[in-house]
C-alpha cells in the first residue's frame, strides 16, 4: 500500500513537472507584440496532459525554439518561407508548411504511444479551432 | 487469467505502436509557378475522400473553397481558403490540391516545394468562381 502511494506521488510529480506555469493565452494575448511587417507567426501548442512526462524540444527548421509541455504554447515570428517543425523522442516527427507574410500558422503537438517513450505527433489546425484551444493554455516560450 | 490480461495489454500496445508506423508520403521536388494576385477559386459541389497514408481517410467536404495558388506541370494548384489541409503519413505536410481535367491528380506540398501523386486520380466536382 505504501509503495502504491509512493509510485502515485512520483507519477504526480513527473506529470506536474511536465506542465507549463506561465501566463495563460487568454491573459496575455492583448499584450503580445504584433508581428513585424514582412513576418509571419508560428504558434506551437499542446492541449492535453496525456504523456505529460514527455517534454520534447521543438525545432523550427533545425533550430531549437521551445519545449512542448502539456497544456502549453509558444510562438515564434519568422520571415516568409518554407518551414519544418520537428521533435524527437524515440523517433523524429515533423510537419512542413509554407508561411506567408502576415500569416499565422497553428501547429498542434500531441504525444502518442511509443515503444519506450511517447512519440510526438504534429497537426496543422485552422485558426478558429486553434484560438479556442489556446485560450486555456499557458505560455512556455522564452 | 493473468496471461489473458498480458495478452490484452500486448495487443493494445502493438496496435498503438502500429498506428504510429504510417509510411512516409511519396514526394519529389517540382518547379512551381505562383499565380500572385489571382482571385479565382473553386467550390466543391461534392465531397470526396482521398486515401490517407495513415489509413484514416481524409475527407474534402462539399462547399469548401479552394483558391487558385499556382501551377505545376501536372495541373493547377489550389489552396484551401477555409481551413488548412494537410496529409499525414509518417510525418505531416501542408498540402494544396493539384487538379487537371476535373481530376484530383495529386498534391503540392508547399513546405517542401514537392509533388505527391494521387494514384489513381479521383474525379472532383466543383464550380469555378
Amino acid at each position: 500500500m505504501k509503495n502504491t502511494r509512493r509510485v502515485f506521488l512520483a507519477l504526480c510529480i513527473v506529470a506536474v513537472a511536465g506542465c507549463a506555469s506561465g501566463p495563460k493565452f487568454s491573459e496575455m494575448q492583448s499584450k503580445m507584440p504584433t508581428m513585424k511587417a514582412g513576418e509571419g507567426r508560428i504558434y506551437v501548442y499542446r492541449d492535453s496532459v496525456f504523456g505529460a512526462a514527455v517534454v520534447p524540444a521543438v525545432y523550427v527548421n533545425g533550430v531549437e525554439s521551445g519545449r512542448s509541455l502539456a497544456n502549453s504554447f509558444f510562438y515564434v515570428d519568422r520571415a516568409p518561407g518554407e518551414y519544418k517543425i520537428s521533435a524527437t523522442t524515440e523517433v523524429e516527427k515533423s510537419v512542413s508548411f509554407a508561411l506567408a507574410a502576415g500569416e499565422s500558422k497553428y501547429v498542434k503537438v500531441s504525444i502518442g504511444m511509443g515503444l519506450f517513450a511517447g512519440r510526438p505527433n504534429f497537426e496543422l489546425v485552422n485558426e478558429a479551432g486553434a484560438r479556442t484551444a489556446l485560450q486555456s493554455l499557458s505560455y512556455s516560450g522564452k | 487469467m493473468r496471461s489473458t490480461w498480458v495478452n490484452v495489454v500486448a495487443i493494445v500496445w502493438v496496435s498503438a505502436l502500429c498506428s504510429g508506423c504510417a509510411p512516409e508520403i511519396v514526394r519529389s521536388s517540382i518547379p512551381y509557378v505562383q499565380k500572385a494576385g489571382s482571385t479565382e477559386y473553386i467550390q466543391l459541389t461534392q465531397s470526396l475522400t482521398v486515401p490517407n497514408w495513415s489509413g484514416a481517410g481524409n475527407k474534402i467536404f462539399v462547399g469548401t473553397r479552394w483558391a487558385l495558388a499556382g501551377e505545376v506541370s501536372h495541373g493547377r494548384v489550389y489552396r484551401s481558403r477555409d481551413s488548412v489541409f494537410f496529409l499525414q503519413g509518417a510525418n505531416s505536410h501542408e498540402a494544396y490540391l493539384v487538379i487537371k481535367d476535373n481530376k484530383l491528380v495529386g498534391f503540392y506540398l508547399p513546405g517542401e516545394k514537392s509533388w505527391s501523386p494521387l494514384e489513381p486520380a479521383l474525379s472532383i466536382e466543383f464550380s469555378v468562381k
